[in-house]
């Protein structure tokens, strides 16, 4: 084999094999994103049934209620909340413990499924600094200072 | 007065500083116009920036809040050491850690001693100028001795997070190794700018690779480590952009650890060395700089400062642009010698190369993937953990066996029949090994099995490499192990120990979270855990509930753990302080969370983990950095 041919094989091989990593890649990043949705733009879309998705705004006032909930045995704690953007609100169910910087009239992120108007929420998103926002959160209390 | 002074300081290694470019630039014109010898002017600028430094150590212990950072994240509650710390605690501070840190590698090159006069000179021109950008941009968009008027009576506190011991020294490590890069980049750059035709700036550049690769690893270990105990939340690594920042130069510098030795033993790859070189440093200043700006958290940080934004996104350019332009114009400066055959150490060693880079390029990718969705799609996404998961495993693989064998193969040319034949006695070895495993795992998740028998392949193959220094003929005999095979050696076993590590964590852990009666025995593993009841317990600026827990295994006492929840009044925040048992099979690990607010019940949520063999990611985080720094002594040593 020529010296030229022999390269030339070497590199198509090798870009084939890029382009079938690049395919694997952003097909496995598409499969794994998590989309990020306020009230509002949550119950505008119809078509997100048992996908998982991100609901972020901030924790009503005087909406935490925590209670007790016997499951297999083991008494559980559950916790029901509301979500709003002020405009628009959504109840979140959520079993297990809160993030410490979780509290009333503050931003919050959570991760869950929303099913029949109410959100299942797997987790209540921690964060390192009391005074990180998200960004979509930043987006909303924007928007309200500006209404 | 004294943060005048600081500012004064700040200002005097920025005009020093700018010596680093005027001086080569004056000499195009007139080769006699020498304003300093660089050495002398990066200890002068180390000394300036040093007591710029001090002078804010200074404002953080007297509790001067008529400085911005100090009301911002200190207090006068807070204890002294945290005083301190919350000097790094913080955007300005730290960017002036990080400056000290740059000044301080400057420093430690020019009093290096370096037979090539040039290398060395040209070095210090190149780091000397980043100096100089870094202190115009704390003083033009992060200056941290800010005045504030009318100054506050009390500050709002120091983030209580950050109030802990795995703070004190997570950051300065951490920097140490990012800011190590910035030498490693400057050496690089020189050799590629001014076309320095000589083959011993690998040796020069070797030490510092060894140096600040040990540095991130131990600061990255410490920052894993903390995560994992401070924040309550039983894992070690949450591929949040922020971790995954200090990984990306973690990972291209530990290909560079594996090229420079090609480039030394071989002198073959030196412009890929020289490469991996400014990558490496880029994604360093890449990490700090995310982590500081939120410029990836948030596409409006830049609208929230667009100064400090905008200057990042320029310095970045220009460090990558200029490196990358003289990387291409040098391209017919090196001799031609493309010698390296697949089977052989050269072409194991490239493959790790690959591997390597294409693991930091996919996560480079999910971690800036929601920015560009942002921008482009104005879809507001975020790329979750399984992602990061499922790209890590079938990378991983290779470079396992990679480790596993590649150490074996000779330099130059090799082939696979001779390597088979080499290694009979360890293929039988490990048949058996892995046999072993799985009779011990096999009734767990596959991916843990397949993790659990490679990494002791990792460990049998890295034993077996050292009975090539025993002779059985004609007597037993031991010779001495050369020092760079022991270093592979420990960071190899490091990496095994790491992944049995971080497989126990994250695919057999177990989790249990209730109400627990007081007296009442949760079962996990193979413990038994019992919930004594929680009192009020007073700290120096914190009130803490502390829970007792007692902790039996087959009935037997073992110890009592006393994880607490921490409200902190300053600045009205809480914490969780998690209690852990570590033991070498598993961490237990206790979190308490609230009281039932039933009447009458005195049962609390408790969150209880059991986390196999975490231990052993710590211990694996030593081995590499142990590992790191012999192989750092030893080129030290060789000069």
């Amino acid at each position: 084999m020529k010296a030229k041919t022999k390269r030339l094989l070497t590199l198509s091989s090798l870009m084939i094999i890029f382009v079938i990593g690049c395919i694997i890649v952003f097909y496995n990043l598409r499969g794994n994103l998590v989309f990020f949705y306020s009230p509002t733009e949550l119950l505008e879309k119809k078509n997100i049934n048992s996908q998982k998705i991100r609901l972020g705004g901030m924790v009503k006032k005087e909406s935490v209620i925590k209670e007790m909930i016997v499951e297999n045995n083991s008494k559980i704690q559950k916790i029901t909340f509301v979500v709003t953007d002020f405009q628009n609100e959504i109840e979140v169910n959520y079993k297990g413990i809160l993030p410490d910087l979780f509290k009333e009239e503050q931003g919050v992120v959570v991760e869950g499924i929303f099913k029949n108007n109410s959100f299942d929420a797997i987790s209540v998103l921690a964060k390192h600094d009391e005074n990180y926002m998200p960004p979509e959160l930043n987006d909303i209390k924007l928007e309200k200072v500006k209404n | 007065m004294i943060a005048e002074l600081g500012i004064y300081f700040l200002i005097l290694t920025l005009i020093f500083s700018s010596f680093g470019f005027s001086q080569p630039i004056f000499s195009i014109f007139n080769k006699k116009i020498i304003f300093f010898s660089q050495e002398r002017l990066s200890t002068l600028i180390f000394i300036f920036t040093f007591l710029s430094f001090f002078c804010l150590t200074y404002s953080f212990t007297i509790s001067d809040f008529s400085l911005k950072v100090v009301t911002n994240n200190s207090n006068t509650q807070l204890p002294l050491i945290y005083k301190i710390t919350g000097v790094w605690g913080n955007h300005e501070g730290s960017i002036l850690l990080w400056l000290l840190v740059m000044t301080f590698f400057g420093f430690l090159f020019s009093i290096q001693e370096i037979n090539n006069k040039e290398i060395k000179t040209k070095t210090l021109y190149i780091q000397n100028s980043l100096i100089f950008l870094i202190s115009l941009f704390i003083i033009l968009t992060s200056n941290p001795f800010q005045r504030s008027f009318p100054p506050e009576i009390e500050g709002s506190d120091l983030n209580p997070l950050l109030q802990d011991p795995g703070l004190i020294i997570h950051p300065p490590l951490l920097y140490l190794g990012y800011v190590g890069f910035s030498i490693v980049y400057s050496i690089s750059l020189a050799v590629l700018l001014f076309k320095i035709n000589s083959n011993d700036f690998v040796k020069v550049l070797k030490p510092w690779v060894f140096a600040s690769w040990t540095f991130l690893t131990l600061g990255i270990g410490l920052g894993s480590w903390w995560a994992y105990y401070e924040l309550g939340w039983g894992g070690f690594w949450f591929w949040d952009p922020v971790e995954n920042a200090s990984l990306l130069p973690w990972l291209t510098a530990s290909a560079l650890l594996h090229t420079i030795i090609i480039s030394e033993k071989r002198k073959l790859l030196l412009r890929w060395t020289l490469l991996l070189s400014i990558i490496t440093f880029t994604l360093s200043l890449l990490g700090t700089f995310l982590v500081r700006s939120g410029v990836l958290i948030s596409v409006h940080a830049f609208a929230n400062d667009p100064s400090r934004g905008l200057f990042i996104l320029l310095l970045l350019l220009l460090v990558v642009g200029t490196g990358l332009f003289f990387y291409v114009k040098s391209e017919n400066f090196f001799p031609k010698r493309n010698q390296i055959h697949l089977i052989s150490k050269e072409g194991a060693i490239s493959l790790n190369n690959i591997f390597m880079l294409t693991l930091s390029f996919t996560i480079l990718l999910g971690t800036i993937y929601p920015l560009f969705s942002s921008i482009i799609f104005n879809t507001k996404i975020s790329v979750g953990a399984p992602f990061f998961n499922s790209i890590l495993a079938p990378i991983t693989l290779p470079l396992v066996i990679g480790m596993i064998f590649g150490p074996f193969l000779k330099w130059g040319n090799d082939d696979l029949i001779n390597l088979v034949s080499r290694l009979k006695v360890l293929l039988f070895i490990f048949l058996f090994s892995a046999l072993l495993i799985w009779y011990l795992n096999y009734r767990g998740p596959v991916l843990s099995i397949i993790f659990f028998i490679f990494s002791g392949l990792i460990i049998t193959s890295s034993l077996f490499e050292l009975t090539n220094f025993i002779s059985l003929k004609p007597k037993i005999k031991f010779k001495k192990v050369p020092m760079k095979n022991i270093s592979q050696l420990i960071a190899h076993i490091g990496i095994a120990l790491l992944i049995i590590g971080a497989t126990g964590t994250s695919v057999l852990k177990k989790e249990k979270i209730q109400f627990q009666d007081p007296n009442q025995v949760i079962p996990i593993s193979k413990f038994e855990v019992k919930f004594m009841g929680v009192k009020n317990i007073e700290g120096p600026n914190y009130i803490s509930e502390m829970g007792e827990f007692q902790i039996f295994k087959n009935g037997r006492f073992l110890k009592s753990l006393y994880p607490e929840k921490r409200f902190y009044n300053s600045s009205d925040q809480v914490t969780t302080e998690a209690a852990i048992y570590s033991t070498i099979i598993g961490d237990l690990y206790i979190a308490i969370g609230d009281k039932n607010l039933v009447d009458k019940d005195k049962s609390w949520t408790t969150r209880i983990w059991f986390n196999p063999f975490t231990i052993w990611i710590w211990i694996g985080i030593l081995f590499l950095s142990f590992g790191g720094l012999i192989s750092l002594i030893k080129s030290v040593r060789k000069k």
